[in-house]
């Protein structure tokens, strides 16, 4: 698949881990929660893993993988 | 469907080919002789062939004026018979000079004559009529030249091959319908019986790799899935050159060992390498296991099975664009819908900035917001930047004139810039109507980034519903944040009406006093939302109200009223914010600042500040009430009794006039043009001369000398 193809399944994806951010999901619980089949949801994490949207925690049976907040957030003066 | 082996005329196949066509492409096919004869019908259903083949006789006029002045016709063009309706014209390909010409009506695009044209021919009409335009002209006249070879191979052979037979309304259906018509035309050619006994078709999976995603005929399960390298083997070769190639006799040769796993091996084969829609490729392959020749008759055949399947991947491909755009659109506008019905900030930029990133498959994104209150700027990453982030924040700075305007002047349309780092950004202004919120950037990855318009005109969208949802947000929050104040402030005099009017006076207070101090308005809106719940306690307020500094500010606040319930001697990091509450709670409740004065933490400089603020706001507060006494009234009384000092310099009484009016000694300084080193000589003189050691003390010895006169 392609990233236009898998487009709508990421932003999907991102709505759950975004609306759990403290939840971890294995592989098989995101495919039962979104419909979807490992397979196609495979390419998708891999990217959120590369991107640092989300984390991957070594479980007990399978990888889980937990949302990362942005990594910098910094505040400044605006004035010139 | 005519039955296998049924002979059927050329001029009929040429017929199924052209409706098989129409219907496809909503084109008007028909084809004459080099005179303008007409040799095929183009009865269809189409509207507008109708409106053709009602004028046929003027339309027939024209197409023989064109062959008359054409007479070397010797490639597809187009024609333009009306104004706003073409009709495109290609040769049907003959080893000599060409007789037969195929032609195929248009309409152009965004034309108001010939949209008019259209609508008067066809108002009901619920296909839609191809449209011509320069960006799809080349395409147009690609696939009448293959309609023409189509109709070239009819002509050619008297003998009827069997791929000739597919051309039927069956055919048609399978282009259709969801089944995979490139394996149902494999299927018929190899159940036709002819010299092709297995028909393949290799799908580019890499850059240099091949796998045969759809193959018939017999062992075709062992040779599913199987891979080859662009260069390696048959099927290579023609991946590599892109030559359509036959293979005679060909048993025994190393080349052919992608067949090796089946139990009989190839004796021809033929390649052929096809251009997909998406600008990937495919070969496709066929061959017999039973003849080591191939003839002219299975050569056409091949060919002709190579333009079909050719046709209908492009088809194909252009069917998932299209559901792709839509389903990506449908992803929006659920997004749209999130952030709308929920207005959130966090959530609004998580949601920018994550599925920012993931669009462009990039490697960083980062929102610049501004907080319009505080003239301060957030910033928030997602990603790696590779260098110094702030350059980057300078840059936006720089280009937007501190976020008051928009990187590319007048609009907000999305702009490509180049980072301090060298890497390519997108940037989406985040904008309400012409003010400016804040800049979405998406690192675009290295060159070759396909779709950049497509990603460009996406993340405009994305940027919009985000801006109006932070602003919903923004608005949402606010009107809940005081209203909720409001509510918890309210309930305090249901219980105690003293409470509840200390708090609204100390409110009323810290409200007027922030603004003479020109806090800033979140230290402002705490201040008074501390005032307001001074009733409760910190940790209730904190519960409540978690983002707010109002909590902290009254545990400071609590330190300073109460030193005897705090071990820690410092006050902490509210401190002017903490004294402010403080005072205004003591004024409350005694309506005096004396008992503040007395308080061992309180800072004496913001003491000063405070009375001397408290005492104009009455008295500005008195003039509004009529008060007998104005402000002139007071100021003159103030200047007679300092004049009455007599033990303080000329200079000196001014210094304390103007201490009476509650002006800091930078104030002071720059009224009398001297330096505040000096005015603080003449306060420190003053304070001697008077026998008190701060300035509350020396204005109370002010109005004590009114009074006592």
């Amino acid at each position: 698949m392609n990233n236009r193809m898998i487009l709508p399944l990421q932003m999907e994806c991102l709505m759950l881990f975004q609306s759990n951010p403290q939840s971890t999901h294995s592989l098989d619980d995101l495919a039962v929660r979104l419909g979807e089949t490992r397979e196609n949801l495979e390419p998708v994490i891999a990217l959120f893993k590369k991107q640092g949207i989300i984390e991957q925690l070594q479980g007990p049976g399978d990888d889980l993988y937990r949302y990362r907040e942005p990594e910098a957030s910094t505040e400044f003066e605006i004035g010139p | 469907m005519k039955g296998r082996g049924t002979m059927i005329s050329s001029i009929e196949l040429i017929e199924k080919v052209q409706k098989t066509f129409a219907t496809q492409y909503g084109l008007t096919f028909f084809l004459t002789d080099s005179k303008g004869e007409v040799i095929t019908s183009a009865e269809d259903d189409l509207i507008l062939c109708k409106r053709l083949l009602g004028k046929e006789e003027e339309l027939l006029c024209e197409i023989r004026s064109i062959l008359m002045h054409n007479e070397s016709l010797s490639k597809a063009l187009t024609y333009e018979i009306q104004s706003g309706l073409f009709i495109m014209a290609s040769p049907v390909p003959t080893d000599e000079s060409p007789s037969y010409y195929l032609w195929a009506g248009v309409l152009v695009e965004g034309d108001k004559d010939s949209k008019q044209l259209l609508d008067e021919s066809d108002p009901d009409r619920e296909r839609p009529t191809p449209i011509l335009a320069e960006a799809n002209k080349d395409e147009w006249l690609g696939l009448i030249e293959k309609v023409a070879q189509i109709a070239s191979l009819c002509l050619r052979h008297e003998e009827v091959t069997p791929v000739t037979e597919i051309f039927t309304d069956e055919w048609r259906s399978h282009i259709q319908t969801t089944k995979d018509p490139v394996i149902e035309l494999f299927s018929q050619v190899i159940a036709a019986g002819g010299d092709i006994e297995f028909l393949g078709l290799a799908e580019q999976t890499g850059e240099d790799i091949y796998t045969i995603t759809k193959i018939k005929g017999e062992e075709e399960g062992a040779l599913q899935g199987a891979r080859f390298l662009a260069g390696e083997g048959f099927l290579g070769r023609t991946a590599l050159t892109g030559e359509r190639l036959y293979w005679e006799e060909i048993s025994g040769d190393r080349r052919s060992r992608l067949f090796s796993s089946l139990d009989k091996q190839p004796m021809f084969l033929f390649t052929d390498l096809l251009e997909i829609h998406d600008d990937t490729h495919s070969v496709l392959f066929g061959g017999s296991f039973t003849k080591g020749r191939v003839t002219d008759s299975t050569k056409n055949t091949a060919q002709t099975i190579a333009t079909l399947v050719e046709s209908s991947l492009t088809i194909k491909g252009l069917r998932r664009e299209n559901s792709q755009q839509l389903s990506r659109l449908t992803s929006l506008i659920d997004i749209g819908s999130l952030m709308a019905s929920t207005p959130d900030p966090r959530r609004t930029i998580l949601i920018l900035l994550d599925i920012s990133i993931n669009l462009v498959e990039g490697a960083f994104s980062s929102i610049v917001i501004k907080d319009r209150e505080n003239d301060t700027g957030r910033l928030i990453t997602r990603g790696n930047y590779k260098g110094d982030i702030n350059e980057y924040v300078k840059s936006i700075m720089e280009r937007t004139a501190h976020l008051s305007r928009f990187p590319a002047g007048e609009t907000n349309e999305p702009q490509i810039e180049v980072m301090p780092n060298g890497r390519e950004v997108i940037e989406c202004p985040l904008s309400y109507g012409r003010e400016m919120m804040g800049i979405l950037s998406v690192a675009v990855p290295g060159a070759g980034n396909t779709g950049m318009e497509e990603n460009l005109a996406f993340l405009q969208t994305l940027s919009i519903i985000g801006s109006v949802s932070l602003q919903l947000a923004e608005r949402s929050d606010n009107g809940i944040q005081e209203q909720k104040a409001e509510a918890l402030h309210l309930a305090v005099s249901e219980f105690d009406g003293e409470a509840y009017r200390r708090s609204k006076e100390s409110a009323e207070l810290a409200a007027v006093i922030t603004g003479r101090l020109e806090s800033s308005s979140e230290i402002a809106k705490s201040v008074v939302l501390a005032c307001q719940l001074s009733y409760y306690s910190p940790s209730f307020v904190h519960k409540m109200f978690p983002d707010s500094e109002a909590a902290s500010i009254m545990e400071t606040g609590n330190a300073i009223l109460n030193p005897e319930d705090s071990s820690d001697t410092a006050v902490g990091g509210w401190g002017t914010a903490g004294y402010i509450y403080a005072l205004c709670l003591v004024y409350a409740i005694k309506q005096s600042t004396e008992d503040a004065a007395r308080l061992e933490k309180m800072d004496s400089e913001v003491f000063e500040i405070f009375s001397s603020l408290v005492r104009t706001t009455h008295v500005t507060e008195s003039e509004f009430d009529l008060s007998d006494v104005s402000e002139s009234g007071e100021a003159k009384a103030v200047s007679g009794a300092v004049k009455k000092m007599k033990n303080l310099s000329p200079r000196e009484r001014e210094v304390l006039i103007l201490i009476s009016e509650g002006k800091t000694n930078q104030e002071i300084a720059e009224l009398l043009y001297i330096s505040t080193h000096t005015v603080k000589n003449h306060v420190t003189k003053i304070f001697h001369k008077l026998g008190v050691s701060d300035r509350a003390n020396a204005i109370s010895k002010v109005y004590r000398t009114i009074h006592s006169h």
